[in-house]
């Protein structure tokens, strides 16, 4: 076990952490972070940031616990998203909810997208969640009278004004998310979970209801994702369909998750926090900007495939 | 007006036909779902655009450079994208499926960018093969159209002679039928892997010339050609070559009816929700096997 690779950061290894651990230590920074003399712009990244990582959070939970590739994470997210953002446009209900609301609709959003779920397997149900999205921005330019199609919907009202205010409403969301998550992932639904996505047949001859239990996934994930997407537009001021419901945003959700950590919830937050604030501070790259993400996410896919959290437990397993 | 319909669906059927071929030959043979197989058409078009403004080249000259191309990319995807993935350790089958459909989702947009800064992100179209327009029961039709589809089933024909008459095509299909099999027998398989790449590349390449020829091609363009691909792989159903003629045909003739009858911006919703249908009732398409 003496290998010089493995020998070298020998305080990582004697220090009994645990990511729990660290993500506790972590939460009193973030709440302070906003007050540590940054820019009303690096907070406002920071935001959107955490938005991400409750995307990826979301993400995790199916593809890491269920075992279901979802391509299609901007069709929960632009279902909440846009939910809220029509019922606030049309006067109909106050901010907060719209937000419940769009939350719900997400959930039953879910549901839809666990229903093919249940029949196919693997590529296949990675394609459908890709088509769902496909279907949702066709519905959205169909119908633009309501939705705003390709310009995008305008929320009169606003959570806040306050910058400040907005980056701890993001992180309250992002931290209640996280726990509930992790709670879920770590208690015996997700252990069923698991063994449910990992080996369907043997699951079910134990009794487990496959329906049942992947059904509840869906909705769980598809919640949180609803809420934060909900939440996000009237961050924003705006749904459009470049940023709620495209394929691409689907990809950068997967992207974070697989380099901060399949499986471990909390490297896919961090992974989501980390694409936003490296995709704004390649900005004065221009075009060139999506080129350099591109490239620095498939490095990661192929020479880091368990991602940054994936890093720290092979260390700990070393030892 | 029918027969407009007809008309115009049985050339667009054709060049669906001829782009979707290499993409469920790659997926029957290796299992690979190659999600930049839009921008390689797309590439092709381009380089074949870009070759044809350059100087006074001859059609044949312009479709060998973007065939060429095509080949290009398709053996980069394989040795950059493809072969790295199979070869990492640890990874759950359903994993490998993830990375593989990330990481070339990943590679469409570094091509995507690469084409877009070096040649423009606007729409571009290569110049017709031959002009003047036939009369066809009384709708005028461009020759090079009716060149266009003589050109994609012929290459199709010759497809299906490669693999159902020679030593190497038959070994082709011996490795989607069962790749063990073929390695007790001696085969290297991942020659046959490289050669499946190659048929794939000069497919995409002329698939993708004739695209830029009829309709055009732009940069950004790659992902949509890919979903289109998609639904009629599906519909036909993976890895089924004769499925996904069939379903090449039905998905043209409806998105040329529905362009016709309703309006051309809802062309692709109709094919997108016989997906979904496909997918749900019977999700292995119309000829696949599971």
């Amino acid at each position: 076990m003496n290998h010089p690779a493995t020998a070298a950061p020998s305080i990582l290894r004697r220090l009994p952490f645990s990511t729990t651990a660290l993500a506790w230590l972590a939460v009193p920074c973030l709440i302070a972070l906003p007050f540590l003399g940054l820019s009303e712009y690096a907070i406002g990244i920071f935001t959107l940031g955490l938005f991400f990582a409750v995307y990826a959070m979301g993400w995790d939970l199916l593809f890491g616990y269920a075992g279901e590739p979802n391509f299609g994470a901007t069709f929960l997210i632009g279902v909440g998203a846009y939910t809220a953002a029509m019922l606030n446009s049309n006067g109909i209900a106050p901010p907060w909810i719209c937000v419940i609301a769009g939350s719900v609709m997400s959930v039953i959003a879910g549901v839809l997208l666990a229903l093919p779920a249940l029949r196919l397997r693997g590529p296949y149900f990675g394609l459908v969640t890709l088509v769902a999205v496909l279907i949702l921005r066709q519905l959205i330019i169909l119908f633009s009278h309501q939705t705003g199609g390709e310009i995008g919907i305008a929320v009169p009202d606003v959570l806040t004004l306050s910058a400040v205010a907005n980056y701890e409403i993001a992180l309250a969301c992002a931290i209640v998310s996280a726990i509930m998550i992790v709670l879920v992932a770590r208690s015996p639904f997700g252990l069923i979970l698991q063994a449910v996505g990992q080996d369907p047949l043997n699951a079910q001859a134990m009794g487990f209801s496959i329906v049942k239990y992947k059904l509840a996934a869906f909705c769980y994930s598809a919640f949180f994702s609803g809420l934060a997407g909900a939440l996000m537009t009237f961050y924003m001021g705006t749904a459009s369909l470049n940023v709620f419901v495209d394929a691409s945003v689907g990809v950068q959700i997967i992207i974070a998750a697989i380099i901060g950590g399949r499986r471990t919830i909390i490297g896919p937050a961090i992974g989501g926090v980390f694409l936003v604030v490296l995709g704004e501070y390649m900005r004065p790259f221009g075009r060139l900007s999506e080129l350099i993400v591109a490239v620095i996410a498939l490095l990661v896919l192929l020479f880091l495939p368990n991602g940054l959290l994936g890093l720290l437990k092979l260390k700990r397993s070393a030892r | 007006m029918l027969v407009q319909l007809l008309i115009s669906g049985f050339l667009i059927s054709a060049i669906y036909a001829l782009a979707t071929t290499g993409f469920t030959l790659l997926y029957g043979v290796s299992g690979i779902l190659n999600l930049a197989h839009g921008t390689t058409l797309v590439t092709a078009g381009i380089v074949a655009w870009y070759v044809a403004g350059l100087t006074s080249f001859g059609p044949l000259q312009i479709i060998v450079a973007g065939v060429t191309s095509g080949v290009v990319v398709g053996l980069l995807t394989y040795a950059l994208i493809v072969r790295p993935i199979q070869r990492l350790e640890g990874l759950s089958e359903a994993d490998e499926h993830v990375f593989m459909l990330v990481g070339t989702l990943l590679w469409t947009i570094i091509l995507q960018e690469i084409l877009a800064n070096v040649f423009g992100d606007v729409p571009v179209s290569v110049p017709q093969i031959v002009s003047g327009v036939v009369n066809i029961f009384g709708v005028r039709t461009p020759i090079s159209s009716l060149m266009v589809a003589a050109i994609s089933w012929g290459l199709l024909g010759a497809l299906w002679l490669y693999v159902g008459f020679t030593k190497s095509g038959r070994s082709l299909l011996a490795a989607s039928i069962n790749p063990r099999g073929l390695v007790l027998c001696g085969f290297n398989l991942t020659m046959i892997h490289q050669v499946v790449w190659i048929i794939y590349g000069l497919l995409a390449g002329v698939a993708g010339v004739l695209i830029a020829m009829v309709h055009g091609v732009s940069p950004s363009g790659g992902l949509e050609l890919t979903a289109t691909a998609f639904s009629i792989v599906i519909l036909g159903g993976l890895g089924s070559v004769t499925g996904s003629l069939i379903a090449a045909n039905i998905i043209g003739f409806i998105e040329t009816a529905t362009a016709y009858l309703v309006g051309p911006s809802l062309r692709s919703l109709p094919s997108l929700i016989i997906l979904v249908a496909v997918l749900y009732f019977r999700p292995q398409g119309l000829f696949g096997r599971r």
